[in-house]
């Protein structure tokens, strides 16, 4: 007949629902809020994404690869012809790399 | 042994951890040449396999007159099945035990590979629900046109990102698992999917894990990273030496604090 | 050659490559790789219910620790050309990279908007 309480439980009933909850799924209880650091062991570690930022070496091979697989093509890769072409001009220039300084 | 607040295990519902081995190196073209042949013997062992046990050729039909003009026989009822949309098989207890999340960027990919796992769901007997469309996610990219000043003339592009969900019924744990590896099996390239398998467990779910460990027992991969690394490291350092002394002052400091306050 | 960091590593093989960005993937592998450490130290000096000279020694060993260990020094860099202006960095691209990309078709998804 009487769906509805007539009085809410004591908050101190409350507390012990809530600190009874938190032990069976596991989670902190701190119910006066104290600084204890339980946040930082909270966070995810993000190590691993931030290290894999310029992708991962091992997902493809690279023109060495292939130069290194099939040296009876004799592949030439034009960007480094290029490149290379670029820094004997610079060279010619006088502008090539300073001198590495010896101490 | 759980760590408390450990996100890696949810009552009433966990993530396959995705354990993917990153730094799996590509193959070089021997390398690949041989893990082709291997692959095509096992598929060869394999029909050889399948082909030794005797069966006859007897689909089920829909009609006798109707004839594939290519295999020259009636078209199987499951070919037939294709032109439709995935049968829907009722569900017994309506207890949620899986779903997937499809998402990309074609729509029509997006049914292709939503309708396949319906289709593959009904042959394994698991009531599913149809392929609902996700809310379509927009992304609106702004960007200076010029490599240098020039910020009044901009150029507006969009990424549109589509999404399907499959929600599985009433099937038993092995059924869901071979309905999910099955799917992966043939997973479409351009989709990604995201699978989540649901379980119900008692309230003492914690202590029987627990006392589950307790023993010499290896837990799969999903469990990994339950054992809190920073924690580890953090009580590695209150050990030290450098921590240690820290703990031991305290205790002569308190006696004096308590004989003021008495 | 004696290496430009105290510590060797990889090269990245499939971004553009010039000396910042090499400096910065080196800042990012050292992050990864004393995380763990910088964490157990952060958590001893926020925690205030260890004893205060615990929480002043880990605070003043996260100080002395290497400033390539800490992620805040970490940017997001171009990919396609080694900027870390106007990164998008749900592509790792800068805008004008982006721009060439995405014109060509060369970014999954993307498209020219207009409505």
């Amino acid at each position: 007949m009487s769906s509805i309480l007539r009085k809410l439980p004591s908050k101190e009933r409350l507390l012990q629902v809530k600190k009874l909850s938190a032990e069976i799924f596991g989670a902190n209880w701190n119910p006066e809020g104290k600084r204890n650091g339980s946040k930082i062991l909270r966070a995810p570690l993000k190590g691993p994404e931030l290290k894999n930022y310029y992708g991962d070496n091992n997902a493809t091979p690279t023109f060495k690869d292939f130069k290194a697989w099939f040296p009876e093509l004799r592949l030439v890769d034009p960007k480094e012809v290029y490149r290379l072409k670029m820094v004997d001009d610079r060279k010619k220039r006088n502008k090539g790399a300073p001198k590495k300084k010896k101490q | 042994m759980l760590a408390r607040g450990s996100k890696s295990i949810r009552i009433l519902g966990f993530r396959w951890n995705s354990t993917s081995n990153a730094s799996a190196k590509y193959l070089s073209p021997a390398e690949l040449i041989e893990k082709k042949k291997a692959d095509a013997l096992a598929e060869q062992e394999y029909k050889q396999d399948l082909l030794s046990e005797k069966f006859t050729y007897s689909p089920q039909i829909l009609s006798k007159e109707a004839i594939d003009p290519v295999s020259k026989r009636p078209i199987p009822l499951n070919v037939e099945l294709l032109k439709y949309k995935a049968i829907k098989l009722p569900k017994t207890h309506g207890h949620k035990v899986a779903s997937i999340t499809f998402k990309g960027f074609d729509p029509k990919e997006l049914d292709h590979a939503a309708e396949f796992a319906a289709r593959a769901a009904f042959y394994l007997g698991i009531p599913c629900g149809e392929p609902s469309p996700q809310r379509v996610q927009e992304k609106l990219i702004t960007v200076i046109r010029s490599p240098f000043a020039q910020a009044k003339s901009k150029e507006n592009f969009k990424k549109y990102t589509y999404g399907r969900n499959i929600v599985a019924y009433d099937a038993n744990p092995e059924v869901v698992d071979t309905w999910l590896s099955f799917i992966n099996k043939h997973k479409f390239d351009d989709i990604k999917y995201k699978a989540f398998v649901y379980t119900r467990e008692s309230g003492d779910f914690v202590k029987e894990l627990d006392a589950l460990t307790a023993g010499d027992l290896e837990l799969p991969d999903s469990y990994a990273g339950a054992a809190d690394p920073v924690s580890q490291k953090v009580a590695e350092l209150l050990k030290s030496e450098e921590f240690k002394k820290f703990f031991d002052e305290e205790q002569p400091e308190q006696a004096p604090k308590s004989e003021k306050s008495a | 050659m004696v290496f430009r960091f105290p510590v060797k590593i990889a090269l990245p093989k499939h971004a553009y490559l010039n000396g910042r960005v090499i400096k910065d993937h080196f800042k990012r592998t050292q992050v990864a790789e004393h995380e763990v450490t910088r964490n157990a130290l952060k958590y001893i000096a926020r925690n205030t219910e260890l004893p205060a000279r615990a929480r002043v020694e880990a605070q003043l060993q996260l100080t002395s620790m290497p400033n390539y260990t800490r992620p805040t020094q970490i940017v997001d860099r171009c990919i396609a050309s080694g900027n870390a202006r106007s990164v998008v960095s749900d592509f790792k691209l800068n805008r004008t990279a982006f721009r060439n990309r995405a014109r060509l078709g060369q970014i999954p998804g993307v498209k020219k908007a207009s409505w």
